[in-house]
Formats: C-alpha cells, structure tokens, sequence
C-alpha cells in the first residue's frame, strides 16, 4: 500500500485521503464478494485465457482461490492463480 | 532510518495491524477490517478444504 | 512500480465514474466506466453495459496497466448505477428477482 503521500499531509489531507481509501477499498471488496460463486474470465500473460468460477482471494490481492478452472489442458477441480501472473478478468452482473 | 520507532518485542502482529489499518483508513479502519477479515477467512478456509493446486503455468 | 501504482488514493479518486481506455501489457485494451481502484493492488474495475441490460465487469490488475485516458464524464443516471451494483441490499434484489425467475 501507498504510504509515501502520509508523510508530508496535513491533518486535513491526511482525512481527506483515508476517506478517498476508504471509499476504493470498500468498493473493490464488495466486488470481490458480488463475484463469489459467479464464472470469471482470466486473461493471463501470454495469451491464455482460463475460466473458472471464482471463490475468494487475500487480502493483499495476491492469490484467488478459484474452481473448474479452464485451462487449455483440461479442467482443474481447485486451482490458485496468483494474481501477478493475470491481466486482466471480467465477469457479468 | 529516520523517524521509525523501535517496535517493542512484546507487542502482538494484531495491535501493528491495526495500527497500520488506522493510518492508512483514519475512522473507516474497522469497517474495512472487518470485511477483509470475512473475505481472508474465507479464502483460508477454501484453501484447506479444497487443497487447490498452485497455478496453471 | 509503474506510474499508475504509484497514484494516490486521491488521484485515483478522479478517475472514478469516468468512462476510460486502459491500455493493459501485451496490447490489450478495454473500455468501461470506473467503478474503483483498489488502492492496495492498484486494479481498475470497469464497468461496461450490456446490450441484454446485464453489466460486464472487468478489472485490469495494477501491474497490467500501462496507460489510463479518459473519455468521458458519467451523468447522474449513470453514477448511480454504479454506486449500487454491488451493494449488498442489490445483490439481494437480484438474487431474489432470480430465485422467482426460476
């Protein structure tokens, strides 16, 4: 996480930018928990792309835990994708 | 380095996180623990129930 | 770090209910409206209406982003729509509207 902009605010910054966090997190948790249960497509380096019904991921958004995961070499019960190795994903809602 | 205080070796990891949750989310710090508790604990749980295997590559 | 990840929560901020371009790592593209970037990993979720009324949603990963332009500002209609897709009581609705859709 980004603490370089803390050192050098005043109070006021300092509130206005833990309100600003605040609000992205927030946002992006209750996507990751609106897209429990539902299919996701991976993009992954390389050009591979993957389905798979997404479960949870850490905190530190590092790891998914995913099932019936796609792959080009078949379908994998349980899997984790590690998150530095994906593009980009998308779901419908 | 400059301005860091020494961490007494007493302290529990949970009281540092929260610390740091504090400066990082101001009065918003619990709400957004709590559900980054909900979503590690669930991931955790996932992970030693089903044993997913690491990675497709 | 790239520039993106290197952002402030605040800068990030601006970005929201703005339709983008996000120019992501080995060419790709994809356009939507912001709906957050989440300051810990830097993803940028959009969202992208779908012809069947359905939102596609896509996340780029904050690594992957490589340049962020904005197009265009949301109006009113639209910021709303995305300040509820994903709040609880909506999910709600919708699971219900569902469960009786059968």
């Amino acid at each position: 996480s980004n603490l370089s902009s803390l050192v050098t605010a005043n109070p006021a910054e300092l509130e206005r930018e833990q309100e600003g966090r605040v609000a992205l997190r927030k946002r992006y948790l209750r996507s990751l928990l609106a897209m429990t249960g539902r299919p996701v497509n991976f993009t992954m380096y390389e050009k591979v792309n993957v389905g798979a019904l997404f479960g949870a991921s850490d905190i530190d958004i590092l790891n998914f835990q995913v099932s019936e995961l796609k792959t080009p070499l078949g379908v994998q019960k349980e899997a984790l994708l590690r998150c530095s190795d994906i593009i980009a994903y998308s779901f419908e809602l | 380095s400059i301005g860091r205080s020494v961490q007494p070796p007493t302290e529990k990891p949970g009281e540092r996180r929260l610390a740091e949750m504090k400066k990082l989310y101001g009065v918003g710090a619990s709400k957004i623990q709590a559900m980054e508790t909900t979503m590690q604990l669930s991931f955790d749980r996932n992970c030693d129930k089903k044993q997913p295997n690491c990675m497709i590559k | 770090m790239s520039e993106w990840q290197k952002k402030t929560p605040l800068e990030w901020l601006t970005y929201m209910n703005k339709e983008v371009t996000v120019l992501a790592a080995e060419k790709h593209q994809y356009q939507g409206w912001v709906l957050t970037v989440d300051p810990v990993s830097a993803n940028i979720l959009l969202a992208h209406p779908l012809e069947n009324g359905k939102m596609s949603i896509s996340a780029v990963l904050g690594h992957a982003v490589q340049d962020v332009e904005i197009v265009a500002e949301a109006g009113d209609e639209m910021k709303e729509k995305l300040a509820h897709l994903f709040m609880p009581e909506e999910r709600q609705r919708q699971r219900t509207k569902a469960l009786i859709q059968g």
